[in-house]
């Protein structure tokens, strides 16, 4: 549509769409940034119950950690397949991204009842408050990515070619975003536990 | 065929209550962000009444106590959130896209979806009143006082909610701006030509993008401590209040950049046309809100240096602080730069703007005590604060925001404000305004705390108070006085041509007020100062004014301009984003009251989210796809 295009006098020269999502993911930053800080000042001061590295163990991540990789690579594939002109393959590819990001929130719940169960609560230390905030608000992250390739893949099935591919670069923009975050969160909460 | 294809743009419902709820006009959505902000400046301002009214005389029983404080606090919510903000984000929405010479916003429908959120938001926040009592815990929300343990009703939670809803307004329109003014400028629009008032809204839409995650992220994690027992701001379990008051202000203090930049912008485009001459230094005013919007992000603890931070991180922040003053003064020295050997026409705008300048130096004066860490020491908490920050917003931004109500009221309605009734209402807020707030400077440094319901007699502060509640009244007058003018102008004002002013940017070259699509053309553009170019020298190229566009179009001789002889595509009028903002309001209600709205709210934003997205922006996207 030639509203999503630069006017004329632009000297950039990019899609509208693209660049609300590039913006929007820029304000993103901070707010994940904000949670991350306070994980950092706060995860150390627990008065009670489990620490971080008592309570923390590093296999789910990992595994976790190579899907959302995994799936960053799945979703590259699906543009790159769509610009191709093949778009079978595209959303094909999108469905194999949007399952990786499931398989991710279920391990996250299988994560989070094991820690349930070794008394691990949002409210029973500060740590906890600070774990559960932090992750829970990045799985949040991947459920609204998972409905957003899903509605695209299936929603928009039709409409996708290589002249339309912008649905499929903005939701992946997202999705990039969203495991660059994991990868940010798997170092200060894991890895520095 | 050039000129046949300029097509008529299809035509809905252009009147009636509807074709306001599904407006995706950026010219109408600026008229509904200025019109909510004036309903909100009368409930915030009869707060600030109530409170003038409880501290005119020591040991008074007004308003007192706890009911003192939800006024107190919102009052300063609803200033900041309901009334300076959406107004200057209304001005912005009108004006923007008409100065650079677009057709609409980037993003029309999300525009859309931004002024309703506003408007329920605000809406929201101020039913807390109603449904068990308005928050109380001062527009800071300091922790711990907004813990649970201190604060049981739901005012907080109103509170936390209400600001997370008009913050997806803020951030909504923030990347609208952003968009609309990176990739929407007419041909020859350099960013080095760009006006003013769309410099500062751009600068200012970057704050709130980087600063409002901050307050977002500490009001999710202030909710979570209310209601799921978490414990990031309770000491007593290893939490942080400090941390509330880090995140806040990280916040806080970019939030108060992006109040005053925009009014900054005004002026700027005020001043000149007033003075016949163009902006001093443009390159200066221009990237010196970008030096603004840059050291906002840096100074954030100047409002904590009464809580013990170490003194190498308080000189920091002191340091900082004071940097502001060198951007700031730039562009003060600028504006006189441009009043100075100008012709200047004193009419009311230009009253406006220069009495923006005089007492935002005031404000920005005092502002400099108290970055000091020393001088913030001996004032902090007391009324000098209260003073100081009056005169940055309501001297500054306020005083700002009329002119440009002024300035673009005969381009929004076609009809000018009263001159005298004008000359009547500036006296009374540059009077009322002084008599209120420079009072305060001295009530500040005899000791008189801020936020606290009354005081003793005896301590001296009787005489000032009372001054300081008669000028809040003169003030009140002033606003009627306004409002008077407005509506006798709406009905039976002096008709206004398209360019009342001699103005010198693109809004001013077609009609008021101005068609659908702005421009049956749009114009291209040579100077910082197009219309200008077009009245003086001369210009060759068609008028890029608003005419029928059905008519014959000059010939295809004409340059750049011409290849504009395309149809004009105006986006489909929709529900959808008004649904969808109903749909939070109603989620946030069922969070603070009944759960029966917690579904009802989601199905709503179910519902307005799948149908927006299956809406296409343009009736005719399918048929005229190809073309692009």
């Amino acid at each position: 549509m030639a509203s999503h295009h630069p006017a004329v006098g632009s000297e950039i020269a990019v899609d509208s769409r693209k660049l609300g999502v590039w913006i929007f993911l820029a304000s993103e930053v901070i707010f994940f940034a904000s949670l991350i800080v306070s994980y950092l000042v706060l995860h150390n001061r627990v008065t009670r119950g489990p620490t971080a590295h008592e309570a923390l163990t590093l296999t789910i991540p990992t595994i976790n950690t190579m899907i959302l990789l995994t799936s960053s690579v799945t979703m590259v594939l699906a543009l790159a397949h769509l610009r191709d002109g093949n778009r079978r393959a595209s959303i094909a590819w999108l469905l194999t991204t949007a399952w990786l990001g499931i398989c991710f929130l279920i391990l996250k719940a299988v994560e989070y009842n094991h820690h349930l169960h070794e008394g691990l609560t949002p409210s029973v230390n500060v740590f906890g408050s600070a774990y559960y905030t932090v992750t829970g608000f990045h799985a949040a992250h991947v459920a609204v990515g998972v409905i957003w390739i899903l509605s695209v893949a299936l929603g928009l099935r039709r409409r996708l070619s290589p002249q339309n591919d912008v649905p499929v670069e903005t939701v992946g923009l997202y999705w990039h975003f969203v495991d660059l975050v994991w990868v940010a969160i798997f170092m200060v909460v894991y890895l520095m536990r | 065929m050039a000129s046949s294809t300029v097509a008529l743009p299809r035509v809905y419902a252009e009147r009636g209550l509807l074709s306001w709820l599904t407006t995706v006009d950026h010219k109408r959505i600026g008229i509904l962000y200025i019109l909510g902000a004036g309903f909100f400046a009368l409930i915030g301002g009869l707060e600030a009444l109530l409170i003038r009214i409880q501290l005119a005389v020591p040991n008074n029983r007004v308003l007192v106590g706890d009911a003192y404080n939800q006024v107190l606090t919102m009052h300063g919510t609803t200033m900041v959130f309901l009334v300076v903000m959406p107004v200057l984000a209304g001005l912005g929405n009108y004006v923007v896209p008409l100065m650079i010479g677009a057709r609409d916003m980037a993003y029309p429908r999300l525009n859309a979806f931004g002024v309703w959120m506003f408007l329920l938001g605000g809406i929201f926040l101020n039913l807390s009143f109603l449904l068990g009592g308005a928050p109380d815990a001062g527009w800071f929300g300091y922790a711990p006082l907004t813990a649970k343990t201190f604060s049981r009703g739901t005012g907080i939670d109103f509170w936390i909610l209400g600001l997370q809803l008009l913050g997806i307004s803020s951030i909504t329109s923030s990347i609208n701006f952003v968009s609309t003014i990176l990739l929407l400028r007419a041909p020859g629009l350099t960013l080095n030509r760009l006006p003013l008032f769309a410099w500062t809204t751009m600068v200012t839409s970057f704050l709130i993008l980087f600063a409002m995650p901050s307050v977002s992220a500490a009001l999710f994690l202030l909710f979570l401590d209310r209601h799921l027992g978490t414990h990031f701001f309770n000491p007593a379990a290893g939490g942080d209040p400090l941390l509330w008051q880090h995140l806040f202000w990280f916040f806080g203090h970019p939030e108060v950049y992006i109040m005053i930049l925009p009014a900054m912008g005004i002026v700027s485009e005020v001043l000149p046309v007033f003075s016949r001459k163009p902006i001093f230094g443009y390159t200066a005013v221009a990237y010196s809100s970008v030096a603004i919007g840059f050291i906002g992000f840096t100074v954030w603890a100047h409002h904590m240096f009464a809580v013990g931070l170490p003194d190498v991180v308080n000189a920091f922040f002191s340091a900082a602080s004071m940097l502001v003053a060198v951007p700031t003064a730039i562009k003060v020295f600028n504006w006189i730069s441009t009043i100075w050997g100008g012709a200047v026409r004193y009419r009311v705008p230009f009253l406006f703007a220069a009495a923006f300048v005089a007492l935002f130096v005031i404000g920005g004066l005092s502002g400099l005590f108290l970055a000091s860490v020393p001088v913030d020491w001996q004032v902090t908490d007391t009324y000098f604060v209260v003073a100081h920050f009056h005169y940055t917003l309501f001297g500054g931004s306020m005083f700002a925001i009329v002119a440009g109500i002024y300035y673009w009221f005969p381009k929004i309605t076609g009809r000018f404000l009263d001159e005298r009734l004008g000359r009547l209402h500036f006296a009374l807020q540059f009077i009322g305004f002084n008599l209120t707030f420079f009072p305060m400077h001295f009530l500040g440094l005899a000791g008189m705390p801020r936020r606290v319901y009354t005081y003793a007699a005896g301590l001296g502060w009787e005489g000032l108070n009372l001054l300081a509640t008669v000028g809040a009244f003169l003030l009140a007058l002033s606003f009627v006085v306004f409002f008077v003018n407005i509506a006798r102008s709406l009905v039976a004002g002096e008709r206004a041509p398209d360019d009342p002013w001699d103005g010198h940017t693109l809004e001013w070259l077609t009609s008021s007020p101005p068609p659908p699509y702005n421009f049956a053309r749009i114009p291209v553009v040579h100077s910082r100062r197009p219309a200008w170019d077009h009245k003086y020298t001369g210009n060759p190229h068609p008028r890029p004014v608003a005419e029928a566009p059905t008519a014959q179009a000059p010939g295809g001789d004409g340059p750049e301009g011409d290849s504009e002889a395309e149809p004009i595509h105006l986006p489909a009028p929709s529900p959808w984003p008004l649904i969808l903002a109903a749909g939070l309001t109603v989620f946030a209600l069922g969070l603070v009251t009944h759960w029966i709205f917690i579904p009802i709210g989601l199905l709503l934003f179910a519902l307005g989210l799948a149908r927006w997205v299956q809406q296409p922006l343009f009736p005719e996207a399918e048929a005229h796809g190809a073309h692009s």
